[in-house]
């Protein structure tokens, strides 16, 4: 019985840890950190699997959820904030602020390139930098030199056109 | 809608990204378990914060080995959920669209559904749960449309709202429950073209939905769960599903 769910953890690491990998890398900058959040996300749903509800989305949709969470948390951290200024003080791109369409290899990859694309910039920069950068929107607004409240309105609205978007493009939301 | 109930909607597509601060993300949780329409919104918005996530990157190797020698053979086993996988189904929009529109031409010239293009709303009923009230709050927008859709012998109506925004509401209780390996799912007509517009499950009641663009008709079909990208059987599949 263990056995044979430690299977069905494996096959879910098999199909999704590339994926939390991948978020939590781009948003951290550090192997390390990211491998740390993949093994934290994993052995949660391990211990609290009751945690995940299917009727609420995918397991892809709940597991990348808490590792963006995760990444965030550590993002946020003074550590990890200090590093982070430190490599923007020194002009080094943020790769958390620009889309890295090398890691985006898959078919639906490219209709959320395209989809991201028709948002207008303000709504594309606003979610790229809060999504990817792991900033709040307080932040952001900063950042961009923008009113708090038109920073929300941006990530609300750019959000709502990337779903219509993509659902125009035949993509199906809560995929696996 | 009051002011704090404003203040936090503001909030859901950052609170969605994790992109609140604490205080807010708190707020914001309260909020949820009183509102199911903006739960919804919030699990629209983490879907869509889902595929953007999407990547290829291979994990490095020996991750798997030192979680799988972290496991405690104690623990809670995970449900059969973990093993379940939903394929993400994509399809090019050309192919799509010819497939859509040949299958609206079908589907009106067969009178298998009805498609009632949209009108100036004027209906005001009262409402009586969040979405109820989202739903009445549409109606009351000045340039909202409403549509009626019919099932093929009349019998069924489903009323719809779409305000200005393209954000929709969808009264379906009235639809007869279907088993628990189909479901509804919403179609718009959008320039010309069926654009699914989401899946609504076997027992629908008001459902949320958004469209953009030059929207003139819904259109509600039976499917297998999960919902499909093209309708391929549109002679077959609607007869009797609503009526």
């Amino acid at each position: 019985m263990a056995r044979f769910h430690q299977d069905a953890l494996a096959e879910a690491y098999r199909r999704h840890a590339g994926s939390v990998f991948g978020l939590a890398k781009r948003l951290l900058g550090s192997q390390a950190q990211a491998e740390e959040v993949v093994q934290e996300v994993f052995l949660r749903i391990w211990n609290q699997p009751d945690r995940f509800d299917p009727e609420r989305g995918s397991l892809r949709s709940y597991l990348l959820a808490q590792a963006h969470g995760r990444s965030v948390d550590m993002l946020r951290s003074d550590t990890s904030r200090r590093r982070r200024e430190e490599r923007d003080a020194h002009g080094t791109p943020a790769e958390s602020h620009d889309l890295d369409r090398e890691m985006w290899d898959l078919a639906v990859a490219g209709e959320v390139r395209t989809a991201l694309e028709r948002l207008n910039e303000g709504e594309r920069e606003a979610i790229e930098l809060a999504y990817f950068g792991g900033l709040t929107y307080r932040e952001v607004a900063a950042m961009l030199g923008e009113a708090e409240g038109t920073v929300k309105s941006r990530i609300r609205a750019g959000l709502k056109r990337l779903r219509a978007e993509l659902v125009a493009a035949g993509v199906t939301m809560g995929g696996s | 809608m009051s002011a704090d109930e404003q203040m936090f909607d503001e909030l859901l597509g950052a609170y969605a990204l994790d992109a609140v601060d604490a205080d807010e993300r708190r707020g914001v949780e309260q909020y949820l378990q009183v509102s199911p329409r903006a739960a919804a919104e919030v699990q629209a918005h983490r879907e869509v914060a889902t595929l953007l996530a999407w990547t290829t990157m291979a994990p490095p190797e020996g991750l798997w080995d030192r979680i799988a020698s972290s496991l405690d053979g104690e623990a809670p086993a995970p449900g059969g959920e973990l093993a379940r996988v939903i394929p993400m189904r994509q399809q090019p929009r050309g192919r799509f669209a010819t497939a859509a529109i040949a299958w609206v031409a079908a589907s009106a010239a067969a009178a298998v559904i009805a498609v009632v293009a949209l009108q100036v709303l004027k209906d005001d009923s009262g409402p009586v749960s969040p979405l109820a009230a989202a739903a009445a709050e549409a109606r009351s927008h000045r340039g909202s449309l409403s549509a009626t859709l019919e099932s093929a012998d009349g019998s069924v109506q489903v009323a719809a709202v779409v305000d200005s925004d393209g954000h929709g509401f969808l009264e379906a209780q009235e639809l007869p429950s279907l088993p628990a390996d189909r479901t509804y799912q919403l179609w718009g007509v959008i320039d010309g073209e069926a654009i699914s517009l989401g899946v609504l499950g076997h027992s629908p009641e008001i459902e949320p939905f958004t469209a953009h663009g030059n929207l003139t008709a819904l259109v509600i079909t039976n499917e297998a769960a999960g919902g499909v990208i093209t309708n391929g059987n549109p002679d077959g599949a609607f007869i009797g599903e609503l009526g």
